[in-house]
């Protein structure tokens, strides 16, 4: 196994010329691209547009006349009890809710319409919405009397949407962002001296998040998305270069020779496959880490965050160099030309359906769809998702994902390979 | 200890190879002729389980390997026609490989490496890329890193092809090496005559698929004892005098050559008066008569009525 890795990375290595392409153009492909077409992908809520339903099934003034009148059976002072009233007709939870939704910021990405349940549901099949928040029965008192008397549990939102994405997971955070904030801070105005001190700190808060941020959210700048997607494409390509080196070893007969040595083929293709993913690795930290400190793509961002970004990238290039195991079986399969022309006809399909080539929201819902289930696609999504919310567990499935069409692949590129005596 | 027996390769209904019978003795040194596209390589295909025959069987002491190629790979070595290393690593990358391939590790690699770099006459260029190498040098190169694992048995396919006289010596010496003083068994594949005749005891003669001859030098020599051959230079070309000549009843062949022409006649024959007349009645003047005895070249020209090379 390793002889063949390190006379694969050997070959690899020496031809300078050909690393210098390959590590080059995808940085000046990159940087035409950002200061050609800056806004394209710039602040992506601008072309997000997610459709809400918005269903009461709470009755909010009941419920504040109850939480009223349960006052009344408290042991509080008078002035107490009626300074309580007003926060709760000034922190109706519902009403905050809405106002969040309906505040400039989440007005860029999503637009709410108040339904009932049932012309809800019947749209999200339809598809006409993307997704429900529900206010459950009993929200409202049972929200105030957590905030205000810190008594009972709370009540969440209930959020329905028939497939996730991105517009909802950034709607999922935003909800369970605004529940946090808000029940945190009541949690430390109690702890810090009373009813009316929660009161005011509750009021304090506006719609959440900043002007460029939503919360546990990042825009993605048009030289991010580029860099990821262009570092994406050209590993692909490393995978064909692969295959086509393999080409050359038959031709040059320096296969037969490997043959009469007796070597298995999944020792040669390993050597493929180690090879490709150390070339695909290191031509993609090289575009990250040159885009970086050209542009400073990624400002203040964590170690977590690198080595999350790692991550991605370990996982996408292991994919990559199975692909390549896929590519080099076919090309002992094929003509020298034909295997060629296989190739770069599969990279561009796959390259265009995953969005490597044009941002993917402006292809087909069909195409979008179909692109989610490319490596290629794959590791874009993973990429992003993790510059936006660097929360691992939107990342895992993705790469568990990517990990299954390597092992897949390996698979075919073993049937795949030529039986003695037809190579 | 190598035979095939009726080996036959049909290429999309064309026989590049058909019912070829050879055999190899342990320690002999046996030579495969034939002009181009006559299936010397495919029949070596076929023996190193490369290619599958249509038909036919390569055994090794009796036993068939088609079904078990591991047995002969590994007594095998085989030194393709093309040069069949990696242009970007250097010889000693290249060897280094192939001996790791034939599981070879650490100090023996090593040595193994040295003495067949020594075999060739490299060693000391060891560290530089094949692709700033002379063809020679290749070829060289190419032949070493099929000896890495002592094979027993080594098939060279045309190891001299276009090559400069320097790295054609130290091939020849290289093959007189391995068959003389290491007892390989060796199979050498040529177009040229004299290469076989300097280094084998025993040939093959292959055509169109077909093994046309086989013996010593002797034994093949013997098959134009009957025959002679006369070079005849003339003052001027005359096509005239070849086609008269051709009538004449002892006259096997009359052809051209670069300042007169060349007969192929009968022993004992009263020739050359009868050539003499032609040559007055054409209006040529002979200036020369050299009567040869045959070369196992024209023993090829008289089986294929074609030159080895073009
Ligand atoms: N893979 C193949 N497919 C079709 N025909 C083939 C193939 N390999 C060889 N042939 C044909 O088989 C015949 C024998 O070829 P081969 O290479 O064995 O000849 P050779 O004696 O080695 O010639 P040379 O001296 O030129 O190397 C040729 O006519 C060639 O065209
Ligand atoms: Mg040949």
């Amino acid at each position: 196994m390793l002889p063949f890795f390190k006379k694969d990375f050997l070959v690899y290595w020496r031809d300078r010329k050909e690393m210098a392409i390959a590590l080059l153009t995808p940085i000046v492909i990159i940087m035409v691209l950002g200061f050609a077409m800056p806004n394209w992908v710039e602040n992506p809520t601008g072309d997000l547009d997610l459709k809400v339903a918005v269903v009461t099934e709470d009755d909010a003034e009941d419920g504040l006349e109850r939480f009223r009148n349960s006052l009344d059976a408290l042991p509080l002072a008078p002035e107490e009890t009626s300074s309580l009233a007003v926060s709760a007709e000034r922190l109706l939870p519902s009403a905050m809710l809405m106002q969040l939704l309906e505040s400039e910021e989440v007005r860029a990405f999503v637009s709410a319409i108040e339904l009932d349940e049932e012309a809800a549901m019947r749209q999200l099949e339809d598809g006409d919405v993307s997704a429900i928040v529900t206010f459950p029965e009993g929200y409202t008192l049972s929200t105030l009397n957590k905030w205000l008397l810190n008594e009972g549990e709370g009540m969440a939102v209930a959020l329905t949407a028939e497939q996730s994405s991105t517009e909802v997971d950034m709607l999922r955070n935003l909800l369970e962002g605004f529940m946090q904030t808000v029940n945190l801070q009541a949690a430390i105005g109690f702890a810090s001296g009373g009813e009316a001190a929660a009161s005011n700190s509750v009021g304090l808060i506006g719609p959440v998040g900043g002007r460029e941020t939503i919360e546990g959210f990042e825009m993605v700048t048009s030289f991010q998305y580029y860099t990821l997607a262009i570092g994406v494409v050209f590993s692909l390509f490393v995978a064909m270069t692969t295959a086509l080196k393999a080409a050359t070893e038959r031709k040059e007969r320096v296969f037969h020779r490997i043959v009469l040595t007796g070597s298995h083929p999944i020792r040669y293709l390993s050597g493929k496959i180690g090879s490709t993913f150390c070339m695909a690795l290191l031509q993609m930290t090289f575009i990250f880490i040159v885009c970086h400190f050209i542009l400073d793509l990624f400002p203040a961002r964590t170690v977590q965050f690198w080595l999350g970004l790692a991550m991605v990238a370990l996982v996408f290039c292991f994919s990559v160099a199975s692909l390549s195991a896929v590519f080099t079986s076919l090309a002992f399969r094929l003509e020298e030309a034909t295997a060629g022309g296989v190739m770069t006809i599969i990279l561009m399909m796959i390259g265009t359906v995953g969005g490597s080539f044009v941002p993917r929201f402006v292809l087909p819902q069909w195409i979008q769809l179909v692109g989610e289930w490319t490596p290629n696609g794959r590791a874009l999504s993973a990429f992003l998702q993790w510059v936006q919310q660097g929360s691992p567990e939107v990342v895992a499935a993705p790469l568990l994902q990517l990990l299954a069409f390597s092992l897949a692949a390996i698979g075919a590129s073993i049937l795949l390979f030529p039986r003695r005596g037809r190579i | 200890m190598l035979e095939t027996v009726e080996l036959r390769k049909e290429f999309k209904g064309k026989t590049a190879v058909d019912d070829v019978s050879l055999y190899l003795n342990k320690g002999e040194s046996v030579g495969l002729l034939g002009p181009n596209g006559a299936g010397k390589s495919t029949t070596i295909s076929m023996i190193s389980s490369l290619v599958k025959p249509t038909k036919g069987d390569v055994r090794l002491h009796g036993r068939s390997v088609i079904k078990q190629p591991q047995d002969i790979r590994k007594v095998l070595g085989v030194v393709p026609q093309e040069i069949a290393l990696y242009e970007e690593l250097s010889a000693y990358e290249n060897l280094t490989f192939f001996g790791r391939l034939y599981k070879l590790k650490g100090a023996a690699l090593e040595s193994k490496i040295q003495e067949t770099l020594e075999m060739v006459g490299l060693r000391e260029r060891q560290k530089e890329l094949i692709k700033t190498f002379s063809g020679g040098m290749k070829r060289r190169i190419n032949i070493a890193a099929a000896l890495l694992h002592d094979p027993e048995i080594v098939i060279m396919d045309e190891p001299t092809v276009g090559i400069d006289p320097q790295s054609r010596t130290h091939i020849l010496d290289t093959v007189r090496l391995l068959n003389r003083e290491k007892g390989t068994t060796v199979l050498y594949t040529s177009h040229y005559m004299e290469e076989v005749e300097q280094l084998c005891n025993r040939m093959y003669i292959m055509d169109h698929g077909r093994i046309i001859a086989s013996g010593t030098h002797e034994e093949l020599q013997r098959i134009l004892s009957g025959e002679d051959t006369l070079l005849i230079q003339l003052n001027a070309p005359s096509q005239g005098l070849i086609q008269e000549l051709q009538q004449l009843e002892p006259v096997r062949r009359a052809e051209e050559t670069d300042n007169g022409l060349k007969l192929i006649v009968t022993k004992q024959s009263n020739i050359l008066t009868a050539v003499v007349q032609a040559a007055e009645r054409q209006r040529v003047q002979i200036i020369n008569i050299h009567v040869h005895t045959p070369s196992l070249e024209d023993v090829f020209l008289h089986l294929t009525g074609r030159t080895l090379r073009d």
